[in-house]
């Protein structure tokens, strides 16, 4: 009777011990604790972040990881944080560089993301790239056993998710960087993810599709919905000062492609002679021209 | 050696017999739709439960009426597959489509429309000893409550999502104002096959909470009916096709014309719904519910 009275005390204490004992900077360089049971593996470089959440039912993912030595590096951290299988894994973007890492986690995760995401990646599918990425001799051994899982689910609009003692508020971002962005927003912990549309101190990349004003809305409502902890897609985590940043660029740019084109000037003429000084320090200098055309679609179209 | 050798035939042979096992080896409740597609169907008009296999695993809709029934479908699913039961879709929030949630999850995914949860936890709170009671009315089903927890969806979609497992897809599309908070339509469009919740009930007359309104109902069943499925599974009832669709527009329009002209002869509410007959549906059940179906069709006729 004793002996099962202290067993059940030491499986209560089991139960209850933080799981958490392995502290960020043990994780290895990568890893950033954001909040209690809240993790980032942030991207070497301008790689792309993934993040590890615990909750009481299993660990969500946002993002796998930037390629599947990332993806690896993540599982082996998140091995040392809890004994509790990945359950969720949600896409910001479904990306090479943010999906590849798909097979190393599901199953047994179920794999969230917006409309589209599948489609969007069955299309970007490349043998030949994957054949390159398995005879890397830096990346295949991390690869092997690598095959293309879409995610299980895909909503429209809005989604919310609850794992554990956690809730999760997905919202589709239209027209910001791919065919299916998700900002995920845990309203408890006030922490967002606002995928890739916006950047730190660096320009994106404007595809065709993208919409300057679609992201200006986008990084609105985010901003409103009052979060602590901002984390891109790319870069280091922040506040809201990051969503301030980019809408502060956005409308710089859009402000002087306005006076340029009023002025009669091409779009040609434009790329030739527009000059952003303040932004002389951000990377990738080389999508400044596809962000000058993005301005000159919005002007043009009002 | 020899121990080990036995036991791997045996459980290949286990296998083997386990793997083609016909409907009726299930039991008698257990009905097969298509390949890999079965339906759990109610006794007296409970509510049903879909089984669909994948080569990822099993994807339920619903989970049967009460805890007794859940562990009998637990029982065919083992029967029908190794593999674990991966999602479970609710069709609505109510506690005779959800109750057995804690049977199959973890490690079962619950997905539903927006609002399910709140639906749960309102109603639990609303009736606290509804699974008291219940599990106080036989041995059985006391035994089948053993572990029970409320389980509440983990995933909430909003208007339309879809569900990608193994080779087969799921489309769920939110039904509004058809009859609980959070009313979910299930179609796989390769099966052709349609799960459509308790929209449209067979042979009986649909509840009328005052959410629920007959306009949005007639709107349901012909967004189901333009999906074009070949196999219809109510919440409730008989699966069929889609005459379920086509019975129940019927009597809605009869309902609707008949309360129409009497609204139109300036009677009360109370009058119709005292001097209304309508002798075609004698045979349909729930009967009790009739009154409310009159006022519901008032409401419809008044443009409220």
């Amino acid at each position: 009777m004793k002996t099962k009275f202290l067993l059940g005390i030491f499986l209560i204490a089991l139960g209850l011990r933080p799981a958490a004992s392995a502290s960020a900077q043990d994780l290895g360089a990568q890893f950033k604790k954001i909040k209690d049971g809240i993790f980032l593996y942030k991207g070497k470089g301008s790689e792309s972040n993934c993040a590890i959440i615990l909750t009481e039912d299993g660990v969500v993912l946002i993002d796998s990881g930037n390629s599947p030595t990332d993806s690896v590096a993540v599982m082996q951290a998140l091995k040392r944080l809890t004994d509790k299988p990945v359950r969720f894994l949600i896409n910001t973007e479904p990306h090479a560089d943010h999906t590849t890492g798909h097979f190393v986690f599901s199953p047994p995760a179920v794999i969230v993301a917006a409309a589209g995401a599948g489609d969007s990646m069955r299309k970007a599918y490349d043998a030949e790239r994957v054949k390159k990425m398995m005879a890397d001799p830096e990346i295949g051994p991390a690869a092997k056993g690598y095959r293309q899982i879409v995610p299980h689910v895909e909503y429209q609009d809005k989604m919310t998710l609850a794992s554990g003692e956690r809730a999760f508020q997905l919202f589709y971002l239209k027209n910001v960087h791919s065919e299916a962005d998700s900002a995920i927003w845990l309203p408890k912990e006030r922490v967002l993810f606002a995928a890739a549309s916006v950047g730190v101190k660096r320009f994106n990349n404007l595809r065709p599709f993208v919409s300057i004003p679609d992201t200006l809305a986008a990084i609105k409502m985010m901003r409103a919905l009052g979060p602590e902890v901002v984390i891109p897609g790319h870069g280091e985590p922040g506040s809201v000062e990051i969503l301030d940043n980019m809408e502060r660029y956005y409308n710089l740019l859009l402000e002087r492609v306005r006076q340029m084109v009023q002025q009669g000037k091409s779009l040609q003429e434009i790329k030739k002679e527009l000059k952003m000084p303040e932004y002389a320090d951000w990377e990738g200098k080389d999508r400044f021209p596809n962000n000058i055309e993005a301005a000159y679609r919005a002007v043009k179209a009002n | 050696m020899k121990i080990k050798f036995s036991a791997a035939l045996f459980a290949a042979v286990l296998w083997f017999i386990a793997a083609p096992l016909a409907a009726q080896d299930l039991g008698p409740q257990i009905k097969k739709i298509k390949d890999g597609i079965y339906v759990y169907v109610g006794k007296n008009l409970n509510s049903n439960c879909g089984i669909v296999l994948t080569q990822e695993g099993v994807v339920l809709i619903d989970s049967g009426h009460n805890p007794t029934d859940s562990r009998a479908i637990r029982d065919a699913v083992k029967k029908l597959t190794p593999m674990p039961v991966r999602f479970l879709i609710d069709t609505e929030p109510h506690p005779d489509h959800t109750t057995g949630h804690f049977i199959f999850s973890p490690p079962a995914t619950i997905i539903a429309a927006a609002g399910a949860g709140e639906s749960m936890k309102a109603r639990d709170k609303a009736d606290p000893d509804r699974n008291r009671k219940l599990a106080e009315s036989s041995p059985e089903m006391r035994a089948a409550f053993e572990g029970y927890g409320m389980v509440l969806p983990h995933v909430e979609y909003r208007d339309k999502m879809t569900l990608h497992v193994g080779e087969r897809t799921f489309e769920l599309y939110y039904m509004k104002n058809v009859h609980s908070e959070a009313d979910s339509a299930v179609w796989l469009p390769r099966e052709r096959v349609l799960f459509s919740a308790s929209a449209i009930v067979v042979e009986q007359f649909n509840i009328f909470r005052p959410n629920v309104n007959i306009p949005d109902i007639l709107a349901a069943a012909k967004m189901m009916k333009a999906l074009n499925p070949e196999f219809v599974i109510p919440g409730h009832g008989i699966p069929g096709t889609t005459k379920i669709f086509d019975d129940s527009e019927r009597y809605y329009a009869l309902l609707l014309e008949r309360v129409g002209k009497m609204a139109r002869e300036g009677k009360s509410l109370d009058q119709i719904q005292k001097e209304l007959k309508m002798p075609e549906y004698d045979g349909w059940a729930t009967k009790e519910r009739f009154a409310g179906n009159v006022e519901a069709a008032y409401r419809a006729v008044q443009g409220k």
